[in-house]
């Protein structure tokens, strides 16, 4: 675990900064991967900063309706700049809303947009994974292998480090061997999210769940399950119909 | 041909699906609330410390209750900020179990600025002096102000690095823990 970055005389929390970073040049990729696919990548860069501006507003506003009376006499803690009072899950459902506004309102709603806002998120995971391992979140269950790293009271899988080999791998598969003559809009982002799912599935058994369980099933791993058996039958479809695209050719 | 590849494309789901059922966890196994460390569904580390007011105060006493901890100093300004609100809180709840209890690292700050400080907040929450840094650094405290949120399990539940936090996020979370 590193919380801390010393770089000279600065002193770095590590995990909001691989966030950063990984954000940053993910919306860089985007950008270069557009613009080599003949798409406007000006476009692309404001559509996604406008989500994230709305993300961020859109969880405040969330946080403060799920709390009203939290804020009674207290209405300019609306502004602050707190992190802990936006709430995930509403800046989430916000931000898609407003990439579905927005991509309509440009006639981009389309696979392909999906499949050129990819290397954001490939490269921003990888970016959290790495932040978790700096941070300690996330953390594995305990473990007798001689690879596991002495985290919060004892060793454990460093199941972080498993997320992020496997996130790198799929950033190499569906981003730098991407050519978007070769595949059919929308299979790269299917592939992404396939490969990302099956991953998930398979490394959550290594994670320590923090009691989120059913009948001893983990509940998140059953939704990337979910997620993942979801993208193989619609990758199934795209393959099948690619390959009948070209039959009829 | 087709019904090959739809196989092809089953495989994969149905044998994630057992390997989700083979590796299933008993509840029992789940050993961090067990264990102590300063981390979210950890048991917060145990302490004893001394009081401004010379009293002393072990964690692990108060077991049952819940618990707001802030570290804190007084030369550092997002502290002083959000001091008021920690002191509104502990008067809002006064009729609850919650606990607020702010954890001065005194080997960065010296006595005579916590007093002046006290005394021009009117604060009359407890406040310990952590005179050797030993439980800074226990719980891991990189940068001040750092707030855990503890359940009446002892088990932490939220850490919020960083601050001024203010009085509706303290309403929030109180609320949660009393209602844990």
């Amino acid at each position: 675990m590193f919380p801390i970055l010393n770089l000279g005389p600065l002193s770095l929390p590590a995990s909001p900064l691989f966030q950063l970073i990984g954000f940053w040049l993910g919306t860089s990729l985007v950008e270069r991967q557009a613009k080599k696919a003949g798409r406007n990548p000006e476009l692309l860069s404001k559509m996604i900063w406008i989500t994230i501006a709305a993300g961020i507003l859109g969880a405040r506003l969330s946080f403060i309706a799920r709390y009203p009376s939290a804020f009674q006499g207290e209405w300019t803690s609306i502004f602050s700049l707190n992190l802990a009072l936006l709430d995930p899950i509403g800046g989430i459902a916000i931000s898609l809303a407003t990439l579905y506004f927005l991509a309509s309102k440009n006639h981009l709603l389309t696979w392909t947009l999906l499949d050129d806002l990819v290397p954001l998120i490939a490269v921003l995971l990888p970016a959290i994974y790495l932040a978790n391992f700096a941070s300690g979140t996330g953390f594995g269950m305990l473990t007798d292998l001689p690879w596991g790293v002495e985290q919060w009271n004892g060793y454990r899988h460093p199941v972080q480090l498993y997320y992020l080999v496997s996130g790198l791998v799929v950033l190499y598969l569906v981003v730098f061997r991407y050519n978007p003559s070769q595949i059919r809009p929308g299979l790269r982002f299917i592939s992404f999210l396939t490969y990302t799912s099956g991953y998930l599935t398979f490394l959550y058994s290594f994670q320590d769940p923090l009691g989120n369980l059913i009948g001893g099933v983990r509940v998140i791993q059953f939704m990337a399950w979910v997620v993942f058996t979801a993208c193989t039958f619609t990758y199934f479809k795209l393959k099948s119909s690619e390959v009948n695209d070209d039959a009829a050719e | 041909m087709k019904n090959k590849s739809i196989l092809t494309y089953l495989i994969l789901p149905v044998a994630l699906l057992g390997w989700m059922w083979i590796s299933r966890t008993p509840p029992s196994a789940i050993q961090a609330s067990s264990l102590e460390a300063p981390q979210e569904s950890f048991l917060a580390p145990d302490f004893k410390l001394a009081s401004l007011d010379n009293d002393e105060f072990q964690l692990s006493e108060h077991r049952g209750q819940p618990i707001i901890l802030n570290f804190w100093a007084s030369w550092c300004p997002p502290c002083r900020a959000e001091m008021p609100d920690f002191q509104e809180a502990w008067l809002e709840y006064g009729d609850t179990d919650l606990l607020i209890v702010a954890v001065n690292a005194t080997n960065q700050d010296s006595i005579n600025d916590i007093l002046n400080f006290v005394a021009e907040k009117n604060l009359d929450l407890p406040i310990l002096l952590d005179t050797n840094g030993s439980i800074t650094s226990s719980y891991q405290v990189h940068s001040l102000p750092t707030t855990f949120f503890i359940n009446r399990s002892g088990v932490i539940t939220k850490i919020i690095i960083g601050g001024p936090i203010p009085l509706s996020l303290l309403r929030v979370q109180a609320e949660q823990l009393l209602q844990d």
